[in-house]
């Protein structure tokens, strides 16, 4: 099993960079002695692209959907390792497969297929119409499209 | 009188060459700036070498990134690629070198600059030992036709066959090593879809005929399916994406896979897709603009082109807020899980292809007698989890043209003395020592 931690945290504060890395992979570390039956694969990864919510982590593994989570902090270390051992455990590591810790049950911030089901006759389902006719390139104002 | 010789003697490492064996256990000694010997080291070879005790760490020649833009300054959005100020832009443009190299990746292949010379001046500074920073070959701004730029304010506009050869010609006087063209919409523009195509035939035929008469290589931004055919019947080096391929486009490539790489840069898609909302790009908008079926057809193809023996390499269009730099590796587990790459053939897309790409296949990317010594040692099997190589701590060294760019400070062994100019560069020092 994997567990990714980013090493860069928060990353839009160049002096703390790297403090909740550090901090959340000792306390890991100190889950992790008190389990020994149980190991965790940890990842210092340089970013997992959840920066606007600082302190970002991700399960993953082979063939496996990759759930990050965010808003982080050391005190999270237990939920955070019963988060990589669950999805260790389930087929899918889809979210609706596995049971996500409570206190991590509203900070999924992405779920990443690695095996997206293809499209009908797998190939194009014709033009769709743009949702930004004649818009120029800006940031992203797709409220339309959020939930 | 002989000239000293510096060595460098790894002990005890698992030695993944690159060439397709399995890894095995032995020694390297790296002598100056090349690989001497691999396998067994004789004592009387190796004396006066400094010894680094891999204790069956693997060691595997320096990664490769085919789809590299130094200055893309892991913006939210398009925009920000060229609204940031030439002076911090260039100081951005060589973190993102040293991130590349901290990272494990020794080649890199620029797929486009923001602004005209900003990887031209990279390339040189890391060249002159100025800058960390892995082997680089330069690109210029992406020239594009006029309605068909994906963003406008780092774009070389150029219309008709002697607008494209007059731009080219411009590129080549920066001294660019090859050219962008971008021939395709992306759909996170908003306006430009990926499944047009803006070039003609004619315009890519005489830019690709003016690169090639000087030298230079050409890249393309090809998503739509006639692109990647107008790539390959006009001869383009290097097709970026090729999203859409259609059947005949396969058999074009598999037709011309001796001299055709194609890079996808597949991270951007998957990142663009499933983890950009953060940024205000969530997953509904991603797939409404068509990312998903993008990515599905993407896939499709690309499993293809791997099992008809088309180079596809590594190398993701990193440097948006969603896909930072430094993040490079997540491209191999990709392969390895999307694409049906065995670890060990995602590892020789990386490496024994990148020398390929590189345009110095009997140099770079082997661990082997006579190549440059551009060697990661590893604390880990990337063939057992390829994720291994997205951690940085595992990445316990980085050696590139012999010396060392990073060395792990838990192991006990004595540093190497610093060059005069890993203290102070040329400039500097000239200024230093010509002071009253």
């Amino acid at each position: 099993m994997t567990l990714l931690i980013c090493r860069t945290c928060p990353r839009y504060d160049p002096r703390a960079t790297g403090e909740f890395g550090r901090r959340l992979t000792a306390a890991i570390a100190r889950v992790a002695d008190n389990e020994p039956e149980t190991t965790v694969a940890v990842r210092n990864v340089q970013c997992l692209g959840g920066c606007p919510d600082e302190g970002v982590v991700a399960v993953d593994g082979p063939q496996k959907a990759r759930v990050r989570f965010t808003g982080l902090d050391e005190s999270d270390a237990k939920a955070v390792f019963a988060a990589a051992v669950a999805h260790e455990a389930c087929l899918t590591g889809a979210p609706e497969d596995w049971e996500i810790p409570a206190e991590l049950a509203d900070r999924i911030s992405s779920v990443t297929l690695k095996r997206s089901a293809p499209s009908p006759a797998g190939h194009s389902r014709g033009p769709l119409p743009h949702p930004l006719p004649g818009q120029a390139a800006r940031r992203w104002d797709l409220e339309p499209h959020r939930r | 009188m002989p000239v000293p010789i510096d060595k460098t003697l790894f002990r005890n490492v698992s030695i993944l060459d690159s060439t397709g064996a399995d890894p095995y256990p032995g020694d390297v000694l790296v002598e100056n700036d090349r690989i001497a010997v691999v396998g067994t080291v004789e004592a009387s070879r190796a004396e006066g070498a400094r010894v680094i005790q891999g204790r069956g760490r693997t060691l595997m020649s320096g990664l490769c990134d085919a789809h590299t833009h130094f200055t893309w300054n892991n913006s939210a959005d398009l925009d920000g690629l060229g609204t940031m100020p030439v002076e911090e832009h260039l100081l951005f443009a060589l973190e993102s070198a040293r991130t590349y190299i901290d990272s494990g990746y020794t080649m890199c292949l620029g797929a486009a600059s923001a602004k005209d010379r900003l990887d031209v001046v990279c390339r040189d500074a890391i060249n002159a030992g100025r800058f960390p920073g892995p082997r680089y070959l330069a690109n210029g701004p992406e020239i594009a036709v006029t309605g068909g730029a994906l963003i406008k304010s780092i774009t070389k506009f150029a219309d008709g066959p002697e607008g494209m050869r007059k731009a080219v010609r411009e590129l080549i006087e920066l001294g660019v090593d090859q050219i962008k063209l971008s021939m395709t919409g992306e759909e996170i523009t908003g306006t430009q879809r990926a499944e047009d195509t803006y070039f003609s035939d004619e315009e890519t035929a005489a830019a690709v005929t003016e690169a090639h008469r000087r030298g230079k290589r050409v890249c393309a931004h090809a998503r739509s399916a006639e692109s990647v055919k107008m790539c390959v019947r006009n001869k383009v080096d290097i097709i970026y994406h090729a999203s859409f391929t259609d059947a005949e486009g396969m058999d074009m490539l598999e037709a011309n896979k001796d001299w055709v790489f194609v890079a996808p840069g597949l991270n951007w898609l998957i990142a663009t897709l499933y983890e950009a909302e953060a940024f205000g790009f969530p997953q509904e908008a991603a797939e409404a603009v068509g990312y998903k079926k993008e990515l599905d057809t993407a896939v499709k193809g690309l499993r293809e082109m791997h099992q008809r023996g088309i180079r596809v390499l590594p190398g993701g269009d990193y440097g948006f807020a969603w896909t930072p730099h430094g993040t490079y590796a997540r491209d191999l587990e990709h392969f390895v899980e999307l694409l049906g790459f065995t670890p060990m053939e995602a590892i020789i897309s990386a490496t024994a292809w990148g020398g390929e790409i590189m345009l110095r296949p009997d140099e770079l990317g082997k661990v082997q007698p006579g190549y440059l010594a551009d060697l990661i040692l590893v604390d880990g099997d990337p063939l057992a989890d390829i994720t291994v190589l997205q951690d940085h701590s595992k990445i316990n060294y980085v050696m590139k043209d012999g010396r060392f760019h990073k060395e792990h400070a838990g192991d006990d062994h004595t540093p190497a003395p610093p060059r005069p100019t890993d203290l102070v560069h040329d400039m500097a020092e000239s200024v230093v020592t010509h002071r009253p």
